[in-house]
């Protein structure tokens, strides 16, 4: 492949919807396996509930603002000329990922509303506070395709990338499965950082969470590994620039810092602990997307 | 001819697809190079050397088109036995003085071309009456008592007949068909070129031995009674001090190849501008009226139309009928004021004084000589020595710009860079400058005239927006005024204009409706007065020139356009059928193609002698015995019922004096001129002299350079001596296809602009890494006439070269760039001189000296 | 269907003159880059650089002059390569970009939103945001010049018919017959790029002299979607499940919880939240 001279143009907005979308997906999906374990009104479930939708809003209206049309967003999933006929083509990551996105938001938003019903601001007929859906009967078919749009959501903008002729992410095909290990990665230690300040938490959830975060940036970083291997020599197209691999470096560092952080639970400052290793696994993921997004481009620039 | 003329050059690529070997010859690889077959580097100004080593190889190892060679060029001609060739007299022909005449002409020394005539058979007046004059503004002013006395004595006309018949020299030129007699042209040129080797093409050009014999193979085996090659050059062939020399080397190289008047020959000037044919043929130049006559001098004896018969009219060949031409001419002129008793208002006629070409009027604008200058379609300020010029223009009380932009003419006197750097502030500048916005070409209806001499009509598309005027409303209107002002004079110097003839006015109810402009002139009213009428009757056109009368009785302002408009609704130039693709033929039915719709001139050397064509390849025009004419694809250059066999008339005049079998109907003696006894003011021959400023002293003879340079001797136009280590880079500049002349017209177009943005100098990446050049680096360029900044182009597409064993470094530049535009850049031509060719004045741009440096911030 | 149409650009016969690219921004109203104030690039005669949103036909200029004795000046005027499978189109997620009766891949600008996923879909680098209207645009083939049985302006302009326009089979033919001619000649490095071999043909497509990279053409141009979309699919779903694994793994030990349950805990919560407050 040839070095390409026309800038691709995919930049800020780009890694920051890629890493909002991430934390949403990532969270929404613990929230849904713990709907699946019955525990589908704990206080962790609530603020993944509670976060995923504005996260959403945020990376759509990333999205939106990126285009170039902006005005035009709606020709995602609408054909313009045959007003209202879907368009829909499931080979194209940006077409599938606009409705996937779509339906995520969908599941988010009744969530969000669950969270609030039950809270009580909120009363819609049968669906009040003392039958809400998360918890409730129907929660775990509720949670069944949730759990399939978040992973969806969490993995096809890597997919996006791959499926471009741009040397770097033309040459593996082990983005996404990295991007949905970065998501869940940052979506579990967004809602550890949350509860290290609320402190809610009952212990066994905290210490799932601790887990599955544990386990989630060692997965990620297994796949980052993996990645870096099927790239071989094309990883040349990512460290492009001192920022791509400052971007690396720190990712890579922060990820590996906070394992014994999370994983080496310390009576005295649990929280604080906590809370730090799940921001460095937070900066960490932001980095890498930064990086991954950016590398193969500065290379053009 | 790809970089500058890339819609003519794609019938190079037709004809190369179909088998033709192309081949360039440039001191840069250009555009052109990269589709030839055959690549031949030289040094800019070595041209006469390449061409002369030809020659040389042409006739050394007997490749010339023998039966050619004898019975259609003069070769066999025997020369006086007076003349010195270079080869006697170490570079300089015989006959050689100082010039004694007026500075303003630029000259030096000049020659007396007695020595160089025809033995026993002069072709000029200068021959006939042993007068000195030849450059037309050089010489005394020819009123010595022998002359005074032949002028004198001539019958005066109309009609003329007498006066030619008595002008007619005896007998014809003595000729040795053999070529073996030591005087036959010939051998003059055999010996000539003698010197000219491949070695010293080598030793002189840089040009690779083996690269220059396989030119040579090329175009000999391409050359002959199957085959023929052209040369095509673009203008800057002319830009040399040996400009003219160069060209009719190629000439005399074509004629012994056989390879002029056929199809596929010839020498194939590429003009530059479009309609610069046209502007030849109804001249906008000074020393030139309508149709290729010499403009009426006060420094010959041009004091009545017979003594300028006597002086230029040519007994022998077409030229014999001038006086016809000319009679017509002034009719055109003064209209029903010129009649036989006032000599057609022959005193009313300008008479030139002197050389007023480009050069010569900006050096009298320096001295402060010109008062006011209508500038149309030009841009001195970053022309030749654009410095000096712009000097020159700050002494002028009044300038009128006309163009499509504000040139940098037009604003010299607040952008040039001497007032952006504070040198001159505009306030010191008295000029005042009045611009005219000007109409584009698809804005007006009109003609242009291509470089094959076929005029076309094109029609105005659209008005011209706001005030922008066409140049013939602007000219027109002009004149119109003028005319007005001096309608009440009783000052004899506005005789002139009152009586010339001026009715360009659309007749009434024919102005087009679909304009909002008033005051246009019907531009095909011109045109008909340029083919010509019946004087008493100009319903009635005259339908070829060999209808034109001498006695007044036609009207035609330029004798070769004659049939052009041959009935009032009959305008040849919109004719658009072309022959059928595939088929033989002249596209007879597209435009019109002067003479006569002729589209190959002296196409009589298209048959042998007999009148069959030389091959069937190459057949185009031939005798036929059935019909008793000449016949073919083309209008015979030739009268047409003249049979192959007719016998030249030693007592003729016109083409009577001409044999059936002599082609070059417009040469005194009908035959190519392989050596030019009159006509040239440098020589009989090309001779390769180094260009003014050059790397090297010239191998060939103590003769550096031109003796008759055009060279003005004032301040800010010093030259660099041969040889001077502080200007040790040759320069040539040149254009580029993005990009029109001084880009007066095309660096304010933002589609071409981006094309090529920057003024830059191509060099070598030998030259750039020997002098810290970065590729885009900022690089000085310096001569003694200016110095500008430019930035680098490295590039492997020039070269070092070893010429005369040292290894001499050639830059280029384009010369498109100036002060004013979406674009802008330091001008190449504040670097040039005013030097140029003494034929015909144009300034050497193509081979000079400077210096470089590296320049970075 | 009308007969396929496109281009056969022949670099044998390119003369750099660019008239395609001043034909081209003439006849669609492209604006020069910056106005056309832009910098000397140094890079030979090219000064336009890439084919973008505003330039749709690019002349590029190789010099090959390692031997200066066997020196070649090449002149490639690249285009859109109207690709039989085309990665654009293929992309795009509004319908933009579609396949003409003749064959042809062109962008609707009234269509497009400005995703950007066809710029860096496109094996060619051929497409980019037009700032004008601030949609992805490209070549057309001239496709309303085509409908109104017109050939495009870059095939027009060209003085020697470098650019060839016309049914593709007909160029096709015109091309080996040229490349056999050339060869003969001894130009043994021509080549013929965009044959059907490559992305089911390149309706656009060039005789080039030398290797692709020369020309800034990728030797095995691909498509999007053959290269990665299924095998990305499938590990990204594997990603997937092993994240739902690991989510099961970690939760393993949470049994369910009990609405009373809940409700006591929101209500120590709030307990907790006053206490929290009333310390402050």
């Amino acid at each position: 492949m040839l070095l390409r001279e026309v800038p691709i143009g995919w930049n800020w907005e780009v890694y920051v919807e890629m890493f909002a979308a991430g934390v949403a997906a990532g969270a929404f999906l613990i929230a849904m396996i713990l709907e699946l374990y019955g525990r589908g009104r704990s206080p962790i479930a609530r603020v993944a509930h509670l976060i995923t939708l504005p996260l959403v809003l945020v990376a759509t209206a990333l999205l939106v603002y990126k285009l170039e049309r902006s005005e035009r967003f709606w020709h995602m999933v609408i054909q313009s000329e045959n007003i209202p006929l879907p368009i829909l083509k499931w080979w194209s990551p940006i077409s599938i990922g606009s409705w996937g996105l779509m339906i995520f938001s969908a599941f988010a938003t009744i969530s969000f509303v669950d969270a609030l019903v039950s809270r009580g601001y909120l009363s819609l007929g049968p669906w009040n506070q003392n039958s809400t859906l998360h918890g409730g009967r129907y929660g775990i078919f509720f949670a069944i395709p949730s759990i399939i749009a978040a992973l969806f959501v969490a993995g096809y903008s890597g997919a996006l990338l791959s499926v471009t002729a741009v040397a770097g992410w033309e040459d593996t095909v082990f983005i996404a499965p990295f991007f949905v290990g970065v998501s869940v990665a940052t979506g579990a230690a967004a809602l550890l950082l949350i509860d290290s300040i609320r402190k809610l938490t009952p212990p066994d959830e905290v210490e799932g969470l601790t887990r599955f975060s544990t386990l989630s940036v060692i997965w990620q970083l297994l796949l980052f590994i993996v990645l870096a291997i099927s790239l071989g020599g094309a990883i040349s197209h990512f460290v492009t620039s001192a920022r791509t691999i400052l971007a690396f470096t720190l990712a890579i560092i922060m990820a590996l810092a906070a394992l014994p952080l999370l994983y080496f639970k310390l009576s005295t400052s649990d929280q604080v602990r906590l809370g730090t290793g799940a921001t460095l696994v937070l900066i960490s993921g932001f980095l890498f997307r930064y990086a991954v997004v950016m590398g193969p481009q500065h290379e053009i620039e | 001819m790809a970089e500058n003329h890339p819609v003519a050059f794609r019938w190079v690529i037709e004809a190369r697809r179909r088998g033709a070997t192309v081949i360039s010859i440039d001191p840069r690889f250009t555009r052109t190079s990269a589709m030839a077959n055959i690549y031949a580097p030289i040094r800019p100004g070595a041209d006469i050397a390449f061409l002369g080593g030809l020659i040389s190889y042409v006739i050394e190892n007997d490749l010339y088109f023998r039966d050619y060679v004898v019975n259609y060029t003069n070769a066999a001609t025997i020369i006086n036995e007076d003349f010195e060739d270079t080869e006697d007299l170490d570079g300089i022909f015989s006959g050689i003085f100082e010039f004694e005449g007026d500075p303003i002409n630029g000259f030096e020394y000049e020659y007396e071309t007695d020595t160089w005539q025809y033995e026993g058979f002069p072709t000029t007046r200068a021959g006939r009456q042993a007068d000195s004059e030849e450059a037309g503004e050089a010489g005394d002013d020819g009123s010595d008592a022998e002359a005074g006395q032949y002028q004198e004595n001539a019958p005066d006309g109309p009609p003329y007949d007498d006066l030619i018949e008595y002008i007619r020299p005896d007998g014809m030129p003595t000729e040795d068909e053999t070529l073996e007699d030591e005087r036959t042209v010939f051998q003059i040129i055999r010996r000539h070129f003698s010197r000219y080797t491949p070695e010293m093409v080598e030793r002189i050009t840089g040009c690779p031995r083996d690269k220059f014999l396989e030119v040579a193979e090329a175009l000999t085996s391409n050359s002959g009674p199957n085959r023929t090659a052209a040369f095509c050059y673009a203008v800057a062939w002319t830009q040399h001090t040996k400009g003219v020399q160069m060209i009719g080397c190629a000439a005399l190289l074509q004629m012994l190849l056989g390879n002029i008047g056929r199809p596929g020959g010839g020498i194939v000037a590429l003009r530059g501008h479009a309609t610069i044919q046209g502007s030849t043929d109804v001249p906008t130049l000074y020393h030139s009226i309508h149709g290729y006559m010499d403009h009426p001098s006060a420094l010959k004896p041009h004091e009545s139309i017979k003594n300028y018969l006597v002086n230029d009219a040519q007994p022998t060949g077409y030229w014999a009928n001038m006086p016809k031409f000319l009679v017509s001419y002034m009719k055109s002129m003064y209209g029903d004021n010129a009649t036989e008793d006032n000599d057609f208002g022959w005193d009313w006629h300008p008479k030139i004084t002197g050389d007023f070409s480009h050069m010569a009027s900006m050096v009298r604008m320096a001295r402060g000589e010109i008062e006011g200058f209508f500038c149309m379609g030009q841009n001195p300020a970053t022309s030749l020595n654009g410095r000096f010029e712009r000097a020159a223009m700050r002494n002028l009380k009044w300038l009128v710009v006309k163009d499509i932009f504000e040139t940098e003419s037009a604003a010299f006197w607040y952008a040039a860079p001497e007032v952006q750097n504070g040198e001159i502030s505009p306030e010191e500048i008295d000029t005042e400058v009045f611009f005219i916005p000007s109409a584009a070409v698809g804005e007006m209806d009109g003609s242009f005239t291509n470089t094959q001499r076929w005029v076309q009509w094109h029609e105005k598309s659209a008005d011209p927006p706001g005030d922008c005027r066409s140049d013939e409303w602007f000219t027109h209107q002009l004149a119109l005024r003028l005319k007005r002002m001096y309608e009440d004079s009783d000052d004899p110097h506005d005789e002139g204009f009152k009586a010339l003839l001026w009715d360009f006015d659309y007749e009434e109810g024919e102005y087009p409706e679909d304009t909002r402009i008033q005051g246009i002139p019907d531009t095909e009213k011109i045109l008909k007065e340029i083919n010509g009428y019946w004087t008493d009757d100009p319903a009635t056109h005259l339908t070829g020139f060999d209808e034109l009368q001498d006695d007044g009785s036609t009207t035609c302002a330029s004798w070769i356009y004659c049939g052009v408009f041959p009935h009032p609704d009959e305008n040849k130039t919109r004719n658009r059928d072309a022959d059928p693709v595939g088929s033989r033929g002249s596209h007879q039915g597209w435009g019109f193609s002067w003479p006569a719709n002729r589209r190959i001139l002296y196409n009589r050397a298209s048959a042998d002698p007999d009148g069959n064509p030389w091959s069937e390849e190459k057949r185009w025009i031939w005798w036929d015995d059935d019909e008793e004419r000449w016949v073919g694809y083309d209008v015979p250059d030739f009268d047409a019922e003249k049979h192959p066999d007719t016998p030249a008339d030693p007592e003729g005049i016109g083409t009577d004096a001409h044999s059936g079998s002599d082609p070059f109907i417009m040469m005194a003696d009908g035959k190519g001129w392989l050596y030019t006894p009159s006509g040239m003011v440098d020589g009989p021959l090309p001779t390769h002299y180094e260009a003014a400023e050059a790397p090297i002293r010239n191998p060939l003879y103590s003769q550096d350079k031109n003796p008759i340079t055009k060279y003005w001797r004032t301040e800010g136009n010093e030259l660099i001596q041969h040889g001077d280590e502080n200007y040790p880079y040759v320069v040539t500049t040149y254009r580029l296809t993005e990009h029109h002349l001084s880009g007066v017209m095309t660096r304010w177009l933002p589609w071409l602009t981006e094309l090529q943005p920057e003024m830059f100098i191509e060099l070598s990446e030998e030259l750039a890494q020997m002098k810290g050049i970065q590729n885009t680096g900022w690089v000085r360029v310096t001569t003694p006439r200016g110095s500008i900044r430019v930035k680098a182009l490295v590039t492997r597409r020039l070269q070092p070269m070893v010429i005369d064993n040292q290894i001499v470094h050639t830059v280029g530049m384009p010369f498109h760039w100036g002060y004013m535009g979406v674009v802008t850049g330091e001008a190449a031509n504040d670097l040039t001189a005013m030097v140029g060719d003494p034929n015909v004045a144009i300034h050497e741009a193509k081979a000079f000296m400077c210096n470089i440096e590296a320049d970075d911030d | 269907m009308a007969e396929p149409m496109g281009f056969f650009t022949d670099v044998s016969v390119c003369i750099g003159c660019k008239a395609c690219e001043v034909a081209c921004k003439q006849w669609n109203q492209l604006p020069a880059n910056n106005g056309g104030v832009v910098e000397l690039t140094g890079n030979s005669y090219d000064n336009t650089g890439t084919l973008d949103g505003t330039t749709w036909r690019h002349v590029r200029f190789v010099e090959d002059f390692d031997d200066r004795s066997q020196g070649r000046w090449l002149m490639f005027s690249d285009v859109c390569k109207h690709c039989v499978h085309a990665g654009c189109l293929e992309v795009c997620p509004t319908g933009a970009i579609f396949r003409t009766e003749f064959d042809t891949v062109v962008i609707q600008a009234d269509i497009c939103n400005g995703c950007r996923a066809c710029i860096p879909a496109c094996p060619f680098d051929v497409i980019d945001i037009n700032p004008v209207n601030n949609t992805a645009m490209k070549c057309t083939l001239c496709y309303d010049r085509m409908q109104a049985g017109m050939i495009p302006a870059c095939a027009q302009a060209c003085p020697t018919e470098s650019i060839k326009f016309g049914p593709v089979a007909e160029l096709r033919e015109e091309s080996e017959v040229r490349l056999a001619e050339l060869q003969r000649q001894g130009v043994s490095d021509a080549s013929i790029y965009g044959r059907e071999d490559m992305l089911g043909g390149l309706n656009a497509f060039f005789l080039i002299i030398g290797p692709p990279e020369w020309y800034g053409l990728p030797k095995e141009p691909q498509l999007p979607s053959s290269r990665s979309l299924n095998g990305e699919g499938i590990l990204g779903a594997i990603s997937a499940v092993v994240a739902v694994v690991l989510g099961a793994i970690s939760f393993r030990n949470l049994g369910p919880l009990r609405r009373k349950e809940a409700a006591e805990r929101n209500q120590a919560h709030e307990e907790n939240q006053s206490q929290v407050e009333g310390s402050v």
